[in-house]
């Protein structure tokens, strides 16, 4: 498929999201049951994306001990939780990552 | 002496300027990573810039360029993309309180430069005065320089992309800044199951094709999520 086609797309999805409630504001309601799922949704969603993210080496999964990314993620988790911000998460993730492999590899 | 009122339309749209501008200083590193990244993964630069401008929403695009990469089929990669961004209808559900007399002209760019950045200076602005004046015009400053930063960033890492070092391993700032958004959407412990499942669920069927785990993690999450609620309600 060709990719700026995906990006529009995409890019028209997104617009429709973001445009939802500009537009259904005082139109619906929301029931309770899909108030619940779509608050799922982002731990879920992200959760889906970061977990093989972690464990992916170069070559392919790494699910081991031995595996550095492991230990910066946890880093990263820590920071997060303290913190919540996106740009110390990233640095000391990175960081203890570099370190790491200074030290084991 | 010339009073200048600071409830008018200007003076409100450098208001939400000034309020967002200590955010940027997270935002452009991050708007230029995405610029290096697609780069990095073979996109020429003008469609890296293509997509900051028709996407623009940074996590998404992160999500959409390693999809692309593991050969995702389209419809998962648009997927994904889009359930990343349904946060959006909770802000725009969020921000139509506030902007919902305002005429069609207003609210198509408006709704076109939603963010997690602007949506939060924003809504803290809104919340400590609900009488405000010509709040649109708070948003819309503080939402506008959050777009300038964000296309400029992604343009300067797209353009130094490939001159930089391999050992950076700027791979792994993938997992690390949806970390970042991942860490603080976990609000009670339905929901950490929930994603402890979705985790789980992701790596055992990472042999999937198509990135087809993520739809079946995110489907297994919201089930453990939902059990585990209806039976801590009884």
């Amino acid at each position: 498929m060709n990719m700026l086609l995906l990006f529009v797309i995409i890019g028209l999805g997104n617009f429709l999201l973001r445009y939802s409630f500009f537009y259904l504001f005082g139109k619906i309601q929301i029931s309770p049951m899909m108030v619940r799922i779509l608050g799922f949704i982002p731990p879920t969603a992200l959760a889906a994306i970061v977990a093989p993210a972690v464990l992916k080496t170069n070559g392919g999964l790494d699910i081991s001990l031995a595996n550095l990314q492991i230990y910066a993620a946890a880093a990263a988790f820590i920071t997060s939780y303290y913190t919540r911000s996106m740009l110390l998460t990233i640095l000391v993730g990175m960081a203890a990552l570099i370190l790491l492999k200074m030290v084991f590899l | 002496m010339i009073v200048s009122d600071s409830s008018q339309p200007i003076a409100r749209f450098f208001a939400g300027a000034r309020a967002i501008t200590p955010i940027l200083m997270g935002v452009i590193p991050f708007a230029m990573i995405i610029g290096v990244v697609a780069v990095d993964s073979g996109l020429p630069a003008t469609m890296g810039s293509a997509m900051s401008l028709i996407v623009y929403a940074g996590a998404a695009q992160f999500l959409i360029m390693q999809l692309l990469g593991a050969n995702s089929a389209w419809w998962v990669i648009a997927l994904a993309a889009w359930i990343i961004n349904l946060r959006f209808m909770l802000y725009s559900a969020s921000l139509a309180l506030h902007i919902k007399n305002l005429p069609l002209k207003w609210k198509v760019p408006l709704a076109y430069l939603i963010s997690d950045q602007a949506y939060g200076v924003s809504i803290i602005e809104f919340d400590k005065d609900s009488g405000q004046h010509h709040k649109h015009w708070f948003y819309f400053g503080a939402s506008l320089v959050m777009w300038m930063a964000f296309q400029t960033g992604t343009l300067i890492g797209a353009l130094l992309g490939a001159q930089l070092p391999e050992s950076w391993s700027l791979d792994f700032a993938f997992p690390l800044m949806f970390t970042a958004l991942l860490i603080p959407s976990i609000k009670n412990r339905f929901m950490l199951l929930a994603a402890v499942v979705s985790g789980v669920v992701a790596v055992l069927g990472h042999g999937l094709p198509y990135s087809l785990n993520l739809p079946l993690a995110i489907g297994a999450g919201i089930a453990a999520g939902l059990f585990s609620q209806k039976g801590s309600d009884q």
